[in-house]
């Protein structure tokens, strides 16, 4: 592997600095999944790697009554381990179940998945479905973004340089909702999304009729989308067959996924409504408060 | 052809270029010249930047352990090439294969995906520590009884993540155990083997618990 120097600031501002000072040949190093193995092809050739795992504010992991704080270092076995956030915020623990095998989710953040920008990266629907804020420090200072802007393109997203990623922020949950994350893969594990889909739902007091509704879409377009349409279809309305068929063929309009090895745009399209509608009943299942049959990666 | 080898390798500076030019031009131009030139070149573009070795300090396999290392060298290098224990095995080096699966502070990662250096206070438990003395660990005796390798280059990783899914969960079922060891790769044995072999280390280690 090509020679770097290696630091470990302590805290966010020596961090950043250090970022600066970099220029864009600094990189920030939390689970390392992605960025050793980009060093070592020579995707990225990065004259110092900044390790941000000894910093304080990018390993909290909090949820109370203001929401959820993840930072953006949190490996996924802590984010699929903590009890609050596969009751109220599920659908960031089916992600974190699936990203890579148990050894890369031992390693690999939230962070990490989200800034390398991959359109089909597992982590970013759930985030825009629960309505996470990015928060992000730099030589300015601090500022946010909401998930579904922070992508801008197949591994493009709106970081300057020397900002950094420090956690994503969450409303906490509205009584009776529920979350789900669901990828298509031909496999049961260890793949890319062919297709995937994040939904979060808040059904009314009668668990009835759903009042707020979040989709977002994977690996059909440039970056991961919030389907704001698919969701304005389910406000109001009972999650009926006819229901959720609509939604289905409006999440499948904003839907423009290319044609690869994993499957071509005409059959992603179709996946988008299969997913849509099978993610939206599993996390109405699971706003009803009712168990739902699913095993991470089925 | 020579300039365009220099700017390939990234010579930049003219003086080097000249240099190597000269050599270029009164050295012969067999294969192996070419090849000795070009390791020269690589060694003098990384003279000047090569960056200080650290001092790391870790618990592999319960004894405290220190090394010298490089920021860009991994976990996986060092234990091979610096400490000599070559039981972890270096399959993909990209974490697909998990043949070079260690436990760093209990958790199993994959070594080739850890700078050395992050392991600095950590502890470390590889294949070498699993065996006690001559007395095999259950999963080792399950792993041997059951057939459940031919090569074995996998082997050492799948019995890290296995150690590491029974610390976890003593009553595995068969998806648990083959939706945990899905980031171990085997080209022998077709997993079936592994599989049982897991489930029986699985009921070995409930025994010993109760005797």
């Amino acid at each position: 592997m090509r020679d770097f120097d290696y630091a470990a600031p302590t805290t966010l501002a020596d961090a950043v600095t250090l970022l600066s000072r970099g220029n864009g040949a600094a990189r920030p190093l939390a689970g390392g999944t992605d960025l050793i193995d980009h060093v070592r092809t020579g995707r990225l050739a990065p004259d110092t790697v900044v390790d941000i795992k000894k910093i304080a504010e990018l390993n909290v992991l909090e949820a109370g009554p203001t929401g959820l704080r993840l930072g953006a270092a949190v490996p996924c076995y802590r984010v699929y381990g903590h009890a609050a956030i596969v009751s109220d915020y599920s659908a960031l623990a089916d992600s974190g179940h699936i990203i890579g095998g148990v050894q890369i989710q031992s390693r690999a953040s939230f962070g990490g998945n989200v800034c390398n920008s991959g359109p089909a990266a597992d982590s970013t629907p759930s985030l825009i479905a629960l309505g996470a804020m990015c928060v992000i420090a730099g030589p300015k200072g601090t500022r946010e973004v909401p998930a579904e802007e922070f992508c801008t393109g197949p591994g493009k997203n709106v970081l300057q340089p020397g900002e950094l990623l420090v956690e994503f922020r969450m409303p906490a949950p509205a009584k009776n909702s529920g979350s789900h994350y669901r990828r298509f893969i031909p496999r049961n594990e260890m793949d890319i999304a062919v297709v995937s889909v994040a939904a979060s739902v808040t059904l009314d007091d009668a668990k009835q009729k759903i009042i707020a509704a979040r989709i977002s879409l994977g690996a059909v377009a440039p970056k991961p989308l919030l389907a704001t349409d698919a969701a304005a279809v389910l406000i109001g309305q009972s999650p009926t067959d006819d229901v959720l068929a609509k939604a289905a063929d409006a999440a499948r309009k904003i839907a423009t996924p290319i044609t690869d090895m994993r499957g071509t745009a005409e059959y992603r399209t179709h996946l988008v409504g299969v997913l849509v509608t099978r993610v939206v009943q599993a996390a109405v299942t699971r706003a009803k408060g009712e168990k739902l049959d699913y095993r991470p990666g089925h | 052809m020579c300039h365009w080898l220099c700017q390939c390798l990234g010579v930049r500076s003219k003086k080097d270029e000249e240099h190597w030019q000269s050599q270029w031009h009164t050295g012969n131009r067999e294969r192996h010249d070419l090849l000795r030139i070009m390791a020269t070149i690589r060694q003098i573009q990384k003279a000047p930047t090569m960056s200080k070795k650290r001092v790391v300090s870790t618990t592999i396999n319960g004894n405290a352990t220190e090394f010298l290392c490089e920021p860009r060298q991994t976990l996986l290098e060092v234990l091979r090439s610096v400490l000599n224990m070559t039981g972890t095995k270096e399959g993909c080096t990209n974490g697909n294969c998990g043949s070079c699966t260690v436990l760093l502070n209990g958790r199993p990662v994959t070594s080739c995906l850890v700078l050395a250096v992050e392991a600095d206070g950590a502890s470390v438990r590889t294949i070498e520590g699993v065996a006690c003395g001559s007395h095999l660990d259950p999963v080792q005796q399950c792993f041997l009884e059951g057939a459940a390798l031919q090569c074995g280059i996998c082997t050492p990783g799948f019995i890290m993540q296995t150690e590491a899914l029974l610390e976890q969960n003593g009553h595995p079922t068969e998806a648990d155990v083959r939706f945990h060891l899905a980031g171990n790769l085997c080209r022998c044995t077709g997993y079936d083997k592994i599989v049982r072999s897991v489930l029986a280390a699985a009921e070995l280690k409930r025994c010993e618990a109760t005797t």
